[in-house]
């Protein structure tokens, strides 16, 4: 499936956080590109964020993120080790809508286009996720995410336990007692050592 | 178009319930799927005209009805009373919603996916649809793209007046895509000779005859001669039935059977050459408002849906007639009805309600009681 849009993506920044998820994707998810119904949702959360940034009428800047640490929602999102639905899609709209909220209309629709193909080992982000000490720069990690790959990132943690504001260190001790699979626990731990 | 706008949740809630009501007089599914292909032949082969805002608007619900009803016919009627209220649904959710059609692969399969939603749903996608220039065959891309370079189309009052200048030809677009619905009967096209076929001259003695062109002209003859001894029996014979015809045609009405519109086209009409062609002699009688016992086949609250099924089965040689329930007594008030006769007695009704049922048209008997308003 061509994509129109490609003379826009060159102005999209890469910065940091694009970098750290390029390493994260998982490549024979990445394959199946039809319009399975995950991703179908996805695309829909995100025609959605984009209604809300419409409805905005402007732009938003990269400081926005930090604004949003000060959302009681989002502070107890950030700390809770538990999430339901609503509470999902809601924390994850708001950060998408600032996200989403930095680029044009046709490089917003790159964007929707092009995240909601790619699927990330839940692991991996992990990893790179609590590496960052900064949670504002989590939250912005995470904004890039599509919607599927929020849901499954999230409900990763959950089974953990791990509240989305926990130090590395947290991070750590989960994945020692990982048993079950000594090949991922030791991947993981690399990742985080290593970067 | 901005008249669809109107009522539009209680006008939802309404063909739901015909839809329903309609579901429930078939006998079997089989018999219901018939229907639903020969209406939806029906929308393919209508010409939407752009003088007619009211056939247009008409068409466009009778289009969704019947997918709700294909809808039905699938899934059982509990999918139907189980669906949440559009009112339920976000706002602007049907902009966003259009991405669960597009990503169907064939405009069939678009089109039944309408039958899964509300009319208001249907009608505020269709919508959207149209304001951004889209139609069934655009791909799920395509779409993302135009909502978010052109999201200000989406804008009121600007989003009304889009909309209303494109929906003549999205309404075309619709109909081209049920074209491609496995349902759908097309008819053969006749062969026209095109003026440059007719002015190409081939001297006749350059013209070899085979065989079988010089056959086919001997059956042409002996056709004539035959279709010319049978429009001698028929004058001989249809005479009488012509003269019972005129009879009938009399305002007189002496029997009950006078204000009847009989189904069958009759052969014997058509064969005489002195008459005006018919579909058939009792199909120009109109059947005089009056009581009775009326046999009724669809029953809407709508004026423009019961019209344009008369006008519909007016093409095909009946003679139904749109009678409103409210002034009688004996009918259930507020509903258009579709009557295709009207009888002294409950006995009579029944060979045109046979005649009916071979056409794949579904009735019921109700005695009239008295008219309670002119």
């Amino acid at each position: 499936m061509s994509l129109p849009l490609t003379s826009h993506a060159a102005a999209i920044p890469i910065d940091r956080f694009t970098q750290t998820l390029k390493i994260c994707v998982d490549r024979e998810e990445e394959q199946a590109q039809d319009f399975e119904p995950s991703r179908i949702t996805s695309l829909k959360m995100d025609l959605r964020a984009i209604q809300e940034v419409e409805a905005m009428e402007g732009y938003a800047s990269d400081a926005d993120f930090d604004e949003l640490l000060f959302v009681p929602k989002v502070q107890s999102f950030l700390a809770n080790p538990r999430h339901d639905s609503q509470e999902v899609k809601a924390f994850w709209l708001m950060a998408r809508i600032r996200y989403l909220a930095l680029f044009t209309r046709p490089q917003r629709a790159y964007i929707i286009q092009t995240s909601d193909r790619l699927a990330y080992k839940p692991s991996l982000l992990m990893a790179e996720l609590y590496r960052l000490p900064a949670i504002a720069d989590r939250v912005r990690l995470l904004s890039r995410l599509s919607y599927r790959d929020f849901t499954a990132f999230i409900a990763e943690t959950d089974k953990r336990k791990l509240p989305l504001k926990a130090d590395g260190g947290v991070f750590l001790s989960s994945i020692a007692f990982n048993k079950q699979n000594s090949e991922v626990r030791q991947s993981t731990r690399r990742t985080f050592l290593a970067r | 178009m901005e008249s669809l706008l109107k009522n539009l949740t209680e006008t939802s809630k309404v063909i739901d319930a015909e839809v329903l009501a309609k579901y429930r007089q078939f006998a079997s599914v089989t018999d219901a799927r018939k229907w639903v292909r020969k209406e939806l032949s029906h929308l393919a082969s209508t010409a939407l005209g752009p003088a007619s805002q009211v056939g247009q608007n008409t068409w466009f619900k009778h289009l969704y009805a019947n997918l709700r009803l294909l809808y039905v016919i699938q899934m059982g009627e509990a999918a139907l009373l189980t669906q949440l209220p559009s009112s339920l649904y976000d706002s602007q959710g049907a902009e966003v919603d259009i991405l669960d059609i597009l990503t169907e692969k064939t405009e069939w399969d678009r089109l039944c996916k309408i039958g899964t939603g509300t009319y208001e749903m249907f009608f505020h996608r269709m919508r959207a649809m149209a304001v951004l220039g889209l139609t069934l065959t655009a791909s799920p891309d395509d779409y993302v793209v135009k909502f978010c370079t052109e999201y200000t189309r989406f804008n009121t009052p600007r989003a009304m007046m889009e909309a209303q200048k494109k929906w003549p030809s999205f309404l075309v677009s619709l109909q081209t895509s049920l074209k491609t619905s496995p349902l759908v009967e097309v008819p053969i096209k006749t062969i026209v000779n095109t003026p440059s076929q007719q002015v190409v001259a081939v001297p006749p003695k350059t013209i070899r005859r085979s065989s079988l062109s010089v056959g086919r002209e001997r059956v042409v003859s002996f056709s004539a001669v035959l279709g010319l001894l049978i429009v001698c029996g028929v004058v001989l014979w249809g005479g009488p039935t012509w003269k019972r015809a005129e009879q009938i045609k009399e305002p007189s009405h002496s029997t009950p059977e006078a204000s009847v519109a009989v189904v069958a086209p009759s052969p014997v009409v058509k064969a005489t050459p002195s008459r005006k062609v018919e579909p058939s002699p009792t199909a120009t009688v109109s059947t005089q408002e009056r009581a009775g016992f009326y046999v009724i086949g669809l029953a809407s609250r709508e004026e423009a849906s019961a019209r344009f099924e008369v006008q519909k089965h007016q093409q095909e040689g009946l003679n139904p007639r749109l009678v409103y329930s409210s002034n009688w007594s004996g009918l259930t008030p507020n509903y258009y009805q579709v009557v295709y006769g009207i009888f002294e007695n409950r006995g009579d009704t029944t060979s045109l309600r046979k005649e009916l049922e071979k056409r794949g048209i579904k009735t019921y008997v109700m005695h009239s009681g008295q008219r309670v308003r002119q």
